[in-house]
């Protein structure tokens, strides 16, 4: 990922969305989001880079291929605008620009919904192909949430990505299952490169050596980081509120996936104190120590 | 401190748990080496392009070799993938009958018998190093798993 070419297309995040790059239909980029174990966090961070991207005035399509178990939606809070989902269009009883929910706060934003009613095999490999093909003529970034697991479904979800982001936690299972998936890409021509965030970071119990931390994982991984994201219970609450961590501005985990979301874009983001978990916590300690001065 | 730790958003950051406290023993502390150890090994494991044929067969020229030396129990023998301080070694169970009558020293009962002289403070260089057996003719001492044979 180049940083170079960036700094024109992308402007601060205060002033999103250039319309202007119509007249050259560039072809977008396909990210997928993928872990092998259920439950680390991959519909979250799609749902997060994904918006990032789009504040920073990127065009995004996010899909979700979760066939049967559809929640991307509910993370952007979109749920009760889906009309049609993504079997729809394979399906042809729509276009896909009638499948596509508009965000509701980013213009540049839409996702494409998993059908929630339907089984995994409506959907192949062959007609994933084509329907991401015809996105990435349409925006700047495709974003795919995968399912768990290595089998179609995942299959699926890669088939057209030029990119993978690998989501972990800091755990054995996790790691086990992630390096499956980094073998199979690995494996998959299509595939150029992919990197890794580390999900539900717990800085504490990584400095009492409770924990691996992140080189630990670096190493054993022996993949490139992307980003650290800390447990942060912040993420419940815009989960309830159907808005993605990466809007909420005063959030830890919200600045992770901003940076995050930056690095993806092909910026050069240090990984912050924050995200460097022995020097947050220290920065933290201290924090607390003069909190206290000025209190007591 | 509750509303302290509440402002700076600690509260995830000071997670008590069983082992942490007062109460925690010596082997729970430290549980991230074990996680570790236990997931080179598993992953070595998992990402093992070896067939089982090729295993097969260093096994066998292991014990042509070996028999050179000394008397071995061909059936017996193991191989296996263990973690010792952040190396991975391979692991042979050798167990030995009887020693053959040679002028060497080499093959003597110190380097076949105690598995401590087998074990250097240095991982050796490589990350598969094959160790003398750890007892004689005693299969019982076997403490793997025979996953791999
Ligand atoms: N950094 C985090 N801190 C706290 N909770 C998180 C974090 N990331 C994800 N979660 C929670 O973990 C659960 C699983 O996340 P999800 O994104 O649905 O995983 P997946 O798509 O991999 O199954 C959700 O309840 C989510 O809110
Ligand atoms: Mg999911």
């Amino acid at each position: 990922m180049s940083a170079t070419t960036v700094d024109t297309k992308a402007p601060t995040e205060t002033s999103p969305a250039p319309q202007a790059k119509s007249s050259t239909p560039t072809k977008g980029r396909v990210v997928v989001v993928t872990s092998g174990k259920g439950g680390v966090g991959k519909t979250t961070a799609s749902a997060n880079v994904g918006t990032g991207l789009a504040r920073l005035g990127y065009t995004v399509i996010l899909v979700d291929t979760d066939i049967g178990l559809r929640n991307l939606d509910i993370l952007m809070g979109l749920e009760n605008r889906i009309v049609y989902n993504i079997i729809d269009v394979i399906e042809e009883r729509c276009k896909l620009n009638q499948a596509l929910v508009k965000d509701k706060r980013l213009p540049n934003l839409s996702l494409l919904p998993a059908a929630q009613t339907r089984d995994k095999s409506a959907l192949n490999a062959e007609y994933m192909m084509k329907l991401v093909n015809e996105m990435r003529e349409k925006a700047d970034f495709v974003v795919i949430d995968s399912p768990a697991g290595i089998e179609q479904g995942f299959q699926n979800a890669v088939v057209a990505a030029d990119e993978a982001i690998v989501v972990c936690n800091p755990e054995m299972s996790s790691i086990r299952d992630a390096d499956r998936i980094i073998g199979l890409l690995e494996a998959n021509d299509n595939v150029q490169t992919y990197k890794l965030i580390v999900n539900r970071v717990r800085p504490g119990m990584m400095k009492n050596n409770d924990m691996m931390d992140i080189d630990d994982v670096l190493d054993i991984l022996n993949i490139k980081l992307l980003g650290i994201v800390p447990e942060d219970q912040d993420i419940i609450i815009s989960t309830n509120r159907g808005e993605p961590i990466v809007s909420v501005d005063q959030s830890m985990a919200g600045q992770a996936y901003r940076n995050i979301a930056r690095r993806v874009a092909g910026e050069d983001v240090p990984f912050l104190d924050l995200e460097a978990p022995t020097g947050f916590m220290d920065k933290m300690k201290n924090l607390f120590k003069v909190a206290k001065a000025s209190v007591f | 401190m509750g509303w302290l730790s509440k402002l700076f958003n600690l509260e995830a950051f000071e997670e008590k748990s069983a082992y942490s406290g007062n109460g925690a023993t010596q082997d729970l502390k430290n549980s991230r080496d074990d996680a570790r150890n236990r997931l080179k090994l598993v992953l070595m494991h998992d990402r093992s392009k070896l067939a089982p044929q090729t295993l097969e067969k260093m096994r066998d020229e292991l014990i042509a070799v070996i028999t050179k030396y000394v008397e071995i129990d061909g059936e017996a023998l193991r191989l296996n993938f263990e973690t010792e301080s952040n190396t991975i070694a391979l692991m042979a169970n050798i167990p030995v009958l009887r020693q053959k009558e040679t002028d060497e020293s080499e093959g003597g009962p110190a380097a076949t018998t105690t598995d401590k002289s087998g074990k250097t403070d240095k991982p050796t260089k490589a990350d598969k190093a094959v160790k003398p057996t750890k007892d004689k003719s005693s299969p019982a001492a076997l403490k793997e798993e025979p996953s791999l044979v």
